[in-house]
């Protein structure tokens, strides 16, 4: 009988405490009738105990049919959860490597190995971060039954897109949300970067050009507030593919407007070697930057024109 | 196809109908072991691990009352119909009847 008690204990250890006495109570009670079962045929072997235990399952598996765990994040909000993560992660690593970009220029020597540390550490403790939070709010907004009221909410047949073209990719409304979001967080280092590390940056806004960081702030903060608009629909409408592509060459033209104004930019206060270095033969690049990505962002203006066109 | 996929298939034809046949057992009083006797003898086979937790959620639904004797010199846990397990079963008896004639006339015409 000692291996009865210690299957028991093992499925106990797996119960909630709650539930612990009145589960064991009951699972012993229905063993032991299954026990004298056996021994209405000869006296019970440890040898048949032994088997009838193994044929219960296993303590954990067990203990979660009479308690199952509700999972943290149901089935239903996994590909939501799972988008969710990998942009954060996306985003996460961009922070990463920009930082440790930034140290590389602090470094008196450059150690490939100490870089390349320094940068998965850093990932890795803000994704367990990032992790834990997006988690939680998982977790606690099923629990609720946001989830489902917001899916709910969100569906109606009238409101399913009439063509393949007009459905609204929710990767694509959180690939964007994630661009808006990384954007404010470079116009905005002085809230998440230590005075010393924003004086030894690369490059920065020239005195006087503080208005291109309003400017950007202010149309990168209407575009998240759209990409969060369009995370709660299913579809395009005429008028959204509009602002889509409105959102697109605004962006394009203050980037264009940027670099062809010049002088945006200028090198920091406290300069480094690697900045110098910097500013002595790549500064110019800044403004075929800052074009490129008006160009592209002009490209999928007109990308989204053609749908818009077709819709 | 193989026993394996077979065997699932099975088990999912069968759970949904073991909840009518343990509410349908327990209009007398039954502890864990004696039911799933009941129920082998009458060729319904579910393994322990699967019908005692059931029988559990059953009670915590409300449709079987349950309370601790002593029986045998050992105490027990029997569980009977509820009045509400009685409504519940009455109308998942008659939900039965009326998938089995429907399923017996799609069989009948393979």
């Amino acid at each position: 009988m000692e291996l009865l008690e210690r299957y028991l204990a093992a499925v106990a250890a797996e119960l909630p405490v709650d539930q612990q006495q009145d589960i064991i109570r009951e699972l012993r009670a229905n063993l032991l009738d299954q026990i004298d079962a056996i021994q209405q045929d000869g006296p019970l072997s440890d040898a048949q105990l032994s088997q009838l235990l193994l044929q219960q399952g296993h303590p954990v598996d067990m203990a979660q049919r009479f308690a199952p765990s509700a999972p943290l994040v149901a089935s239903e909000d996994m590909p939501l959860y799972k988008t969710v993560l990998w942009h954060g992660a996306a985003l996460l690593a961009v922070i990463a490597l920009l930082k440790s970009l930034g140290g590389l220029i602090l470094a008196d020597s450059i150690n490939p190995v100490r870089l390349f540390l320094q940068l998965g550490f850093s990932f890795i403790d803000s994704f367990a971060t990032l992790l834990l939070i997006v988690t939680a709010v998982f977790y606690l907004c099923g629990r609720a039954g946001w989830t489902k009221e917001w899916r709910q909410r969100q569906w109606h047949p009238t409101r399913l897109p009439r063509y393949p073209l007009a459905r609204m990719k929710l990767s694509d409304s959180i690939t964007d949300l994630t661009s808006t979001l990384f954007l404010l967080l470079l116009l905005w280092t002085p809230l998440w970067l230590s005075v010393e590390a924003q004086q030894h940056l690369p490059v920065r806004l020239a005195d006087g050009m503080e208005h291109w960081r309003y400017l950007l702030t202010f149309f990168a903060a209407l575009s998240t507030a759209f990409a969060l608009y369009r995370l709660t629909q299913l579809s395009w409408q005429r008028w959204s593919k509009w602002c889509y592509i409105a959102d697109h060459l605004v962006f394009a033209a203050i980037f264009a407007a940027m670099a062809l104004t010049g002088g945006v930019f200028t090198e920091p206060q406290q300069i480094s070697d690697g900045a110098r270095f910097f500013w002595t033969h790549a500064a110019g690049s800044i403004s075929y930057i800052l074009l490129a990505t008006a160009a592209v962002l002009v490209l999928l203006a007109i990308t989204e024109y053609r749908q818009l066109r077709r819709l | 196809m193989n026993d394996d996929r077979l065997d699932k298939l099975r088990l999912e034809l069968r759970r949904g109908v073991l909840v009518l046949a343990v509410l349908a057992s327990s209009r007398t009083p039954q502890y864990g072991y004696s039911l799933r006797k009941q129920l082998n003898d009458n060729g319904i086979e579910i393994d322990e691990g699967t019908l005692y937790p059931l029988v559990r959620r059953l009670a915590e639904q409300g449709l079987l009352d349950s309370q601790w004797q002593m029986a045998e010199g050992r105490e027990r846990r029997y569980y009977q119909l509820s009045a509400v397990g009685a409504e519940v079963l009455a109308q998942l008896s008659a939900e039965w009847q009326q998938l089995h004639g429907s399923l017996a006339t799609l069989l009948e015409q393979q």
